[in-house]
């Protein structure tokens, strides 16, 4: 958000237009190409493992950034994120089953259901706040799964239903994993983008506007009820691409893949990742994954030094490791991964120097 | 790049320089800069037997406030008197129980507060109520909401023509930041900035709203003399410059009777008295409500 603290010395801005640019030095910009590149490159190192891992960070990032625009930037809770990933999901084995629809029609309807029913459940954000808000957003998981569980006949009920991947786009074939990560990580980027000159254009000004000071928000011409109902409306649009993409990439669809507590720790790790930044919410969703994979390979370490008991310990690893990673921010760097970024470039701009 | 550069300073001063055109015109014609005959000036926000009772406490009782064109109106009365309640009817952020608020001969009080925003009605607060995650410059632009043309698609897209309209912003930032002389300031974020600072930054995201009146409740209170004396001469300069009609609530005597045209004083939700300063002065009502009737 802040304008001039990231640039080198040096860096004169001759009108307005470079005033405002993200990346401003051409050394950021070659880094950020790398970056992308490097990306691309990755699943042609990598193994199967590794490309899996690398699509469901891709997905969980969307999913992340769309409770950044919700929790981060407009400051709603939202205790069902994980639900209105679940609808996207549905959205696309639903209109694939029923109706045979293709799997790029169903993308884009994907996230616009989800922002539908999102924005419905965003209703009660303009008369609650906090705590109150957090458990209003709570009954939007339970109507979405008791929706999905209870109507059989659409949903085929808690058996779940399979999903196609997407079909082959000029002699490109999605059914390979490789590719098909190629085509997450760039619907990624695209979001990425959308979420980056959202918080920096007008409505994403209107939400900061309205996390920090809502009485003067409405005081100064922005109309609250109607930015309230648009973070919701647009963080649910991200949770179902997300949602959708993560289906595709099992080819199957089931109601156990957003429980509760995955809407929980979706907000435990945007406090790792830091509250109120696009950077935030893909450190986040990297972290959730990679120590998900961490903790699945640590298991069998603990056999030795657990012997039997192991057994019974392993189903609780996962939920110990994230629980700590999450109480080690919030002591420790409350504003999370995105702060100490911050702090790590601030002072190798300034090395020699301490301050 | 300087095509469009020098299309958004053309725009600029179609939109932006009619302070300095009328100061202009003034000094050709030799015409005053503001008309000295208070009576003669168009009423531009009448507040007409405002009522507003909060359980039995009747914190307004038949206020009726009239801003004329191009003058400070002070507001002052004892802790307590209502004021800034009745900056809150005006504004559409309480609701008045009797009574009805009109800008220009149109009905504002049913309106939700940004709508009036929107129609040119913009106000500070007592307490600083600043964007505090976001920098100086972008508490400013956020204070430009609706004058930004463009919706969230093209916002999210970023395609060219909201580039344009965000440096055209941004341009607009700069000049007020340059009238407020907050240039030191104006990358910093504003949670981080001291109290007088703060203040002036409100102050210039009120001007970012291209308010027709602006309502400054206590702009000076716990500032030292020569933050003080800044704020006043940016308030004169806005009203100056600007033409607009100010509404202020102060505490400072020695301010409200310089800066003034008029004075309005309220006591326990009445009003109590109204004329310009020397009057007011000598009004032994007012005299009475503020060292008790002895």
């Amino acid at each position: 958000m802040s304008i001039n603290i990231n640039r080198p010395c040096g860096t004169f801005d001759r009108n307005y237009f470079q005033a405002k640019e993200i990346y401003r030095t051409p050394l950021r910009k070659i880094l950020l190409a790398l970056l992308i590149i490097g990306m691309y490159l990755l699943p042609f190192l990598a193994g199967d493992y590794g490309i899996s891992i690398l699509t469901l960070i891709c997905a969980f990032i969307i999913g992340m950034l769309g409770l950044q625009i919700i929790t981060g930037y407009c400051g709603q809770i939202s205790i069902g994120h994980a639900a209105f990933m679940g609808v996207g999901m549905y959205t696309v084995g639903i209109l694939q089953r029923h109706f045979g629809l293709n799997f790029w029609i169903c993308l884009p309807l994907a996230g616009l259901v989800p922002m539908f029913i999102g924005m419905m459940f965003g209703v009660p954000a303009l008369r609650m706040k906090g705590l109150y808000l957090a458990f209003a957003t709570l009954a939007a998981h339970f109507v979405i799964v008791y929706v999905i569980s209870n109507w059989r006949s659409v949903t085929n009920g808690t058996d779940g239903m399979w999903m196609k991947r997407p079909d082959a786009f000029f002699g490109i074939d999605f059914k390979s994993d490789r590719n098909y990560y190629l085509l997450v990580l760039t619907i990624t980027i695209i979001m990425t983008y959308l979420a980056t000159n959202l918080a920096r254009s007008k409505l994403g000004r209107s939400f900061v506007a309205v996390r920090d000071n809502d009485i003067a928000a409405e005081v100064m011409g922005i109309n609250i009820a109607y930015t309230k109902i648009m973070a919701f409306g647009i963080g649910c649009f991200f949770a179902g691409i997300s949602g959708a993409l993560g289906g595709a990439y099992y080819e199957y669809v089931n109601i156990e893949w957003f429980g509760l507590d995955d809407s929980i720790w979706y907000l435990g790790f945007l406090v790792v990742g830091g509250f109120g930044s696009i950077f935030g919410a893909i450190a986040g969703a990297t972290v959730w994954k990679i120590m998900d994979e961490f903790s699945t390979l640590v298991t069998p370490l603990a056999e030795i030094f657990l012997g039997g008991a192991a057994f019974y310990a392993s189903a609780a690893f996962s939920l110990v490791i994230y629980s700590l990673i999450i109480i080690v921010f919030l002591v420790l760097e409350p504003r999370g991964i995105a702060h100490r970024w911050e702090m790590v470039k601030r002072s190798y701009r300034l090395h020699p120097f301490p301050y | 790049m300087t095509e469009i550069t020098g299309d958004i300073t053309k725009k600029r001063e179609q939109r932006y320089s009619y302070g300095l055109m009328l100061l202009r015109e003034c000094i050709e014609k030799k015409r005053p800069l503001t008309n000295p005959n208070v009576k003669e000036r168009k009423v531009l926000l009448r507040a007409e037997n405002i009522s507003i009772a909060f359980g039995k406490l009747q914190a307004l009782n038949n206020v009726m406030v009239e801003v004329k064109e191009g003058e400070i109106l002070a507001i002052i009365g004892p802790n307590g008197a209502g004021k800034t309640c009745l900056l809150n009817v005006i504004s559409g952020f309480y609701r008045a129980q009797q009574g009805d608020v009109y800008m220009e001969e149109k009905k504002i009080t049913h309106l939700s507060s940004h709508k009036i925003a929107e129609l040119g009605l913009c106000r500070t607060f007592q307490n600083i109520a600043l964007y505090t995650g976001l920098s100086v410059t972008d508490n400013i632009i956020a204070g430009r909401h609706p004058h930004i043309g463009y919706n969230f698609v093209t916002g999210m897209i970023y395609f060219p023509w909201a580039n344009k309209e965000e440096a055209f912003q941004r341009a607009i930032a700069e000049d007020i930041i340059d009238f407020l002389e907050l240039e030191h300031v104006r990358g910093s974020v504003v949670g981080m900035l001291a109290y007088g600072l703060r203040k002036r930054v409100e102050l210039g995201r009120a001007l970012a709203l291209e308010p027709r009146i602006l309502l400054l409740d206590e702009p000076m209170a716990g500032m030292n003399l020569d933050e003080k004396e800044d704020m006043a001469r940016f308030i004169i300069d806005i009203n100056e410059f600007l033409k607009i009609p100010i509404v202020l609530i102060e505490h400072d005597m020695g301010v409200v009777m310089d800066i003034a045209d008029r004075i309005v004083v309220l006591d326990f939700g009445n009003k109590i008295a109204e004329g310009v300063p020397e009057e007011i002065k000598g009004n032994p009502k007012v005299i009475a409500a503020y060292l008790g009737a002895g």
